[in-house]
C-alpha cells in the first residue's frame, strides 16, 4: 500500500512534466496543425537558462522567471524565424522546420554552457514531507504547484481575456479570425512563445531533481509528445490528463515490472493509440476545442 | 452618383488562387447608403470578387480603391479597421464558442473608437437579432441554420462597419427564415448602411437591391438598377428562368 502510494507519487510528479511538455505540443497543434519537434528542446532551454541566470547571481524567482521569459522569447523568434516564411503554413514542413531547429537549439545550448549536468538548487531546502507514510520531496510539491497554477493561468487566459478568446478563435477558423480583425500571423508566433513558457516551466521545476543539461530536450520530446498523442492532441484538459496518465503508467511499470522499461512506455504508449485509438483517449470529434 | 459619394470602387480587378485565374477585369462600384447585389450562377465568381476586396485573395491586377484609396496589399485584419466587414460564405462561425463569445470577437479590430461603443453595437444586434440574446450562452455550432446566419451577420456588425459584404446569405435557409434576414437587411439600409450583397438567388436579391451586377466566369455582364435587370429578357430566360418555372413565391 506504501509501495504504491509511492509510485503514484513519483507518477503524478513526472506526469505533472509531461503535462506541462503536451500542453506545448496542443497549442502550437492547435495554431498550425503542426507537430512542434522542438517542443522538448524549450524544456531543455528552461532548465540551462534557470541555471544560467542563477549562476550569474539572481536569486532563484528572479532567475526563474527570467528564464521562462527567455525561454519564450526564443520561442518567438524561432517561429518568427524558421516557421513564419514557410508559404501556406504547410504542417508537413513545418514539421520538418522544428525537427532541424530541435537539432540547432541543442547543438546551441551545448557551445553556449557546455557538456556537464548542471545543478540548480531545490526551490525549497528541507527534508522530505510525509504524506499518509509516504515520501514527497518539497520540489515535487513545487512541481505540482507550478504545473497547477500554469493549467490555470493557460485556462484564465484562453477563456477570459480577449487575447485567448482570439487565439482560440485563429485555431478554430483562421479567415474568419482574419475577418474580424485577428493577425492570425501574430497568434501563430505567440502560441510558440507560449509553448516555449510551458515548457521552461517544465524544465526549470524538475532541474533541482534531474539536473540541467543540453540534451535532456529530445528524451522530454518524446515523452511530451506520447502525452499529448495519448490525450488526443484536441484540449489543454486532454494534454494534462495525457501527461499525468503516462507518468502514472510509468511510474507502474518500473515498480511492478521493472523499471528497465521505464522509458519504453511512452513508445509503446504512442505506437499502441496511433493504432488502435488514433483521435487520443479524449479526443472525441477530431477536432481542435481549445 | 457624385464621385464623392463613392464608398467602394473596383477597377479592372483580376484575381485568382495561384496560377488559376478567376476574376478577369471586374468595373464595381458602390456608392454610400446603396444596396448592390452581384448575381450569377454557381462557379462565377461572386465570392472571390469578396474575397479579393478584403484581401482574403490577392488582387493580380486592377485596384481595389475603398473611400477613394488604393486598398493594395491591405490584409482584412487592416480592413475591419477601416470600416469594411465582410459576412463570409459558409458563415465561417467559431463554433465552439459561445453566441456572445462570437459577438465580442466581432468587434475584435473595430478601430478605437468604434470600439468604445462595443456596448451600443452589441444592444443593437440583439434589437435586430433578438433570438442572439436569449441564446448567448451557447456554442455557435448547436443554433440552427438560420440562428447561424443571423449569428454571422450580428458578427460583422460589431465591428460596426461603413460597408457590409454579404456572401449568399439566403443558402440552404427557409423562406421564413430568409425573410427575417431581408428584412434586417432592409432595416440596416435604411439606417444608412452601405451593402454589398453576392446571390445565386436573384430574384430576392434583386428585390432588395438599387442596383445589380450579373456575373458569369469571372466578368460582369450585366449590370443596371434592379428594375431594369428584373425586366431584362436575358436576365429573366437564364437567371430568373428555373425559378418562375418552379412557381415558388417566397
Ligand atoms: N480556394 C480555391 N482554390 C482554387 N479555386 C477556387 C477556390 N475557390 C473557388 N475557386 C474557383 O473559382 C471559381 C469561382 O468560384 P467562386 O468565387 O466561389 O464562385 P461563386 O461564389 O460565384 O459560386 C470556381 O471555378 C471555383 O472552382
Ligand atoms: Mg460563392
Amino acid at each position: 500500500m506504501d509501495e504504491l502510494l509511492q509510485f503514484l507519487i513519483a507518477g503524478l510528479k513526472n506526469g505533472s512534466i509531461y503535462a506541462l511538455v503536451a500542453l506545448g505540443f496542443t497549442i502550437v497543434f492547435a495554431a498550425t496543425g503542426a507537430i512542434n519537434f522542438a517542443q522538448g528542446e524549450f524544456f531543455m532551454l528552461g532548465g540551462m537558462l534557470g541555471v544560467f541566470f542563477a549562476g550569474l547571481g539572481l536569486p532563484l524567482p528572479m532567475a526563474a522567471v527570467a528564464a521562462i521569459a527567455a525561454t519564450a522569447a526564443i520561442g518567438a523568434v524561432f517561429e518568427l524565424l524558421a516557421v513564419r516564411p514557410i508559404k501556406g503554413g504547410d504542417p508537413l514542413r513545418i514539421i520538418m522546420v522544428t525537427i532541424g531547429g530541435s537539432v540547432l537549439l541543442r547543438q546551441m545550448a551545448l557551445h553556449l554552457f557546455g557538456p556537464d549536468e548542471l545543478p540548480l538548487d531545490p526551490f525549497t531546502e528541507g527534508p522530505s514531507l510525509k504524506l499518509l507514510g509516504a515520501a514527497v520531496e518539497r520540489q515535487t510539491l513545487w512541481i505540482w504547484a507550478l504545473t497547477g497554477l500554469a493549467v490555470v493561468a493557460l485556462a484564465l487566459l484562453y477563456r477570459r481575456t480577449t487575447f485567448g478568446r482570439a487565439m482560440r478563435a485563429t485555431s478554430i477558423q483562421r479567415d474568419a479570425a482574419r475577418l474580424v480583425g485577428v493577425n492570425a500571423r501574430a497568434m501563430v508566433t505567440a502560441s510558440f512563445a507560449l509553448a516555449a513558457a510551458l515548457g521552461a516551466v517544465a524544465g526549470l521545476a524538475v532541474a533541482p531533481l534531474t539536473q540541467a543539461s543540453f540534451h535532456v530536450g529530445a528524451g522530454m520530446g518524446v515523452k511530451g509528445f506520447a502525452a499529448a498523442i495519448l490525450g488526443g492532441l484536441g484540449s489543454p484538459v486532454a494534454a494534462v490528463g495525457g501527461g499525468l496518465l503516462l507518468g502514472l503508467l510509468e511510474s507502474l511499470t518500473a515498480g511492478y515490472i521493472d523499471p528497465l522499461y521505464k522509458d519504453a512506455v511512452a513508445l509503446v504508449v504512442l505506437l499502441v493509440v496511433l493504432f488502435v485509438r488514433p483521435q487520443g483517449l479524449f479526443g472525441g470529434s477530431g477536432r481542435v476545442k481549445m | 452618383m457624385t464621385e464623392a459619394g463613392v464608398l467602394l470602387e473596383l477597377d479592372g480587378v483580376h484575381a485568382g488562387y495561384g496560377r488559376a485565374a478567376v476574376l478577369h477585369g471586374i468595373d464595381l462600384t458602390v456608392a454610400e447608403g446603396e444596396l448592390v447585389a452581384v448575381i450569377g450562377a454557381n462557379g462565377a465568381g461572386k465570392s472571390t470578387l469578396l474575397k479579393a476586396i478584403v484581401g482574403l485573395v490577392g488582387v493580380s491586377a486592377g485596384t481595389v480603391a475603398y473611400r477613394g484609396a488604393p486598398v493594395g496589399a491591405a490584409r482584412p485584419e487592416r480592413l475591419v479597421r477601416d470600416g469594411l466587414a465582410l459576412v463570409p460564405e459558409g458563415r465561417l462561425l467559431f463554433g465552439p464558442m459561445t453566441v456572445s463569445e462570437n459577438l465580442a470577437l466581432g468587434a475584435y479590430g473595430a478601430g478605437r473608437k468604434r470600439k468604445a461603443a462595443t456596448a451600443e453595437a452589441l444592444a443593437r444586434v440583439h434589437a435586430l437579432f433578438p433570438v442572439l440574446e436569449e441564446r448567448a450562452a451557447q456554442p455557435a455550432e448547436t443554433l440552427s441554420g438560420g440562428e447561424q446566419q443571423m449569428l454571422a451577420v450580428g458578427r460583422a456588425l460589431m465591428s460596426q462597419p461603413s460597408l457590409l459584404l454579404l456572401d449568399e446569405p439566403s443558402l440552404g435557409l427557409a423562406p421564413r427564415v430568409i425573410a427575417e434576414i431581408f428584412a434586417a437587411l432592409d432595416e440596416l439600409r435604411a439606417g444608412g448602411l452601405t451593402i454589398l450583397l453576392v446571390e445565386q438567388d436573384a430574384r430576392l436579391a434583386l428585390r432588395h437591391a438599387d442596383r445589380g451586377y450579373v456575373m458569369r466566369t469571372g466578368r460582369v455582364v450585366l449590370e443596371g438598377p434592379s428594375a431594369d435587370l428584373l425586366a431584362d429578357e436575358s436576365v429573366q430566360t437564364i437567371y430568373l428562368g428555373t425559378w418562375q418555372a418552379e412557381g415558388d413565391d417566397r
